[in-house]
């Protein structure tokens, strides 16, 4: 093969490596450096005319497979609203009776962040009202001191003080002891429903074990340990800035879909929408996620 | 199969010899060939039935995709919502790597086929969201993480890129089967012991009606922790796998009996 082979590009490239060379190996002779360069360009060529035509397919089959997938997610983006909207809107009506209120729950709320709430992130305070005036806030929260990591939940307070309801959202415990905090394996969640704090430090906010009014789990005392201080832990949260979460102004308007999981929610549906590559990082983010999603998946 | 064939045959020579031209004898054969080739094409199904099923079983003879199979099986439900979703993937993308083998090339051939792999895992998973919210929340991380279960993109490489689409999509049905079948086997085992309970949740999967579905095999008191947690998952694992394998070796001794019985001389001539 000679040079009638290489392209232009190619030639180009080539010439570029040449001065390189030339400026690397300065003693030695010019002749046998023509024939390094005469060597390189018949090696070369093929591999470079090969590589750009497999970028291109690769290419193609990128635009392609991301061309499916926003078509898919454009089809089924409403559809998905409307599941997470109605996601909400069961756990809000399982804390506060839908007939105690008449407005649209899940779009009036007020983001608050406090390290009283047991998170550094954005919790949210859905505020029902019944023709204009408060009835009760159902607000998430988190109570970092579980048995193995934190414990979302969520908890309606009526205007009064008292607790209407708490609902866990997300935990790790283990399955069989510390798992009775759902309400679908035991109705101990229940107990705390019309309780109200007495003072900030009221001390019967505690599990029987350590002379409180709630019960603990054979087996499992730092689960309802933990759940029962981020409850009164968000209660205090409420006493102490009810009049700043009433009159604030409403965060969540229909168009912002602010979700109890938001987080999750979130961060799954941009990288849905940021294209091409962003699949398989979605997916390398997740699979380096730590060892708690296979425990949290074990407790479902 | 042999024994349809030879009537056939038979009643064909009959025809040819009544007619006893060259066209029949030429239509005669072209029918034998078809017949050869029907036969062919069946036993090959046949044995990629069986290969997906039983003998190269993605979950317990291969061994792919085990932490999916392990971390998820803890209900019937969650099993028989990821092995659907497996099953789907799995044939769609065997589907379209057959269908666009001879585009490919070769040295770029395992990003595209991830490429279509996460494309489609993408789909499922939005359409999972959008119609069983409540399965998709349940199987959480392990779905996205088809992309990841070497069961397919080893099928993708082993079998769709060499194959047409139809057989590459029967091979993808069988293996996502054999698959499924065993995650709803693990899911069964660890349920019953854990919970005693069976489709417990399925109404999250299959909608409202499937709350019938339900049922209370045995009543605990306690749950039987070590079936729902991964280790109970590994422990079910390798009894299954010791049962197929017992159920293997039982046929091959039996095999092995009956020849010698038949054919003493057989092992002599040893040479495949």
């Amino acid at each position: 093969m000679t040079n009638k082979h290489n392209t232009q590009s190619n030639d180009d490239a080539d010439d570029a490596k040449t001065n390189a060379e030339a400026i690397n190996n300065t003693e030695t002779p010019s002749n046998s450096d023509s024939v390094t360069v005469d060597k390189e360009k018949t090696i070369r060529s093929p591999l470079t005319i090969a590589i750009s035509q497999n970028t291109m397919i690769l290419a193609l089959f990128a635009i392609a497979c991301t061309l499916t997938v926003s078509l898919v997610s454009e089809l089924t983006k409403d559809r998905i609203k409307v599941q997470e909207q109605q996601q909400l809107l069961n756990t809000l009506h399982s804390i506060i009776e839908p007939s105690r209120y008449d407005n649209d729950i899940a779009n009036d709320c007020v983001l608050i962040t406090s390290p009283q709430l047991g998170t550094d992130k954005v919790n949210t305070a859905y505020i029902a009202r019944k023709s204009g005036n408060v009835v009760a806030v159902a607000i998430t929260s988190t109570a970092p001191q579980g048995y193995s990591g934190n414990i979302d939940f969520i908890m309606a307070i009526n205007n009064d003080g008292s607790v209407n309801g708490v609902r866990v959202l997300k935990h790790q415990e283990t399955p069989g002891l510390g798992d009775k905090i759902e309400v679908r394996k035991s109705d101990w969640i229940n107990s705390f429903t019309g309780k109200t704090l007495r003072s900030e430090d009221d001390n019967r906010w505690a599990v029987a074990k350590d002379s409180g009014i709630f019960d603990q789990f054979t087996g499992a005392t730092i689960t309802p340990r933990a759940v029962v201080s981020g409850v009164k832990n968000t209660l205090n949260y409420f006493n102490k800035n009810k009049a700043m979460l009433l009159t604030s102004a409403n965060d969540c308007t229909s168009d912002v879909n602010n979700d109890v999981n938001s987080d999750e929610i979130n961060r799954d549906t941009v990288s849905h929408n940021t294209k091409t590559d962003a699949n398989f990082s979605a997916v390398q983010q997740k699979a380096s996620l730590p060892t708690t999603a296979i425990s949290e998946a074990a407790n479902e | 199969m042999s024994n349809n064939i030879a009537p056939q045959d038979t009643d064909n020579l009959a025809a040819s010899n009544e007619a006893n031209t060259n066209t029949a004898l030429e239509s005669e054969q072209n029918a034998e060939r078809k017949a050869a080739a029907k036969a062919a094409l069946k036993a090959e199904y046949k044995e990629l039935a069986i290969q997906g099923l039983w003998k190269n079983n993605p979950g317990l003879v291969q061994l792919l995709g085990l932490c999916p199979l392990l971390a998820v099986t803890s209900t019937v439900t969650n099993a028989l919502g990821l092995g659907l979703a497996t099953l789907l993937v799995l044939i769609c993308s065997n589907i379209t790597v057959s269908a666009i083998r001879h585009w490919v090339p070769k040295d770029i051939r395992i990003p595209i086929f991830v490429l279509i792999i996460a494309a489609f895992v993408t789909c499922v998973q939005l359409l999972m969201n959008a119609f069983s919210y409540g399965i998709y929340q349940s199987l959480g991380i392990f779905l996205p993480l088809i992309v990841t279960n070497c069961a397919i993109i080893g099928r993708a490489e082993a079998y769709a890129s060499k194959n047409p689409v139809k057989k590459a999509a029967f091979d993808g049905l069988m293996m996502g089967l054999g698959f499924a079948l065993i995650l709803i086997l693990l899911g069964v085992i660890r349920e019953i012991l854990g919970q005693g309970t069976l489709f417990d949740g399925a109404e999250l999967l299959l909608g409202d009606w499937a709350t019938s579905l339900t049922i209370q095999v045995m009543q605990l008191d306690t749950q039987f922790l070590l079936a729902i947690l991964p280790p109970g998952a590994f422990i079910a694992m390798g009894f299954l796998i010791a049962l197929k394998n017992a159920i293997d070796n039982y046929i091959k001794g039996r095999h092995v009996e009956k020849n010698d019985k038949v054919i003493e001389r057989v092992r002599v001539n040893f040479d495949s």
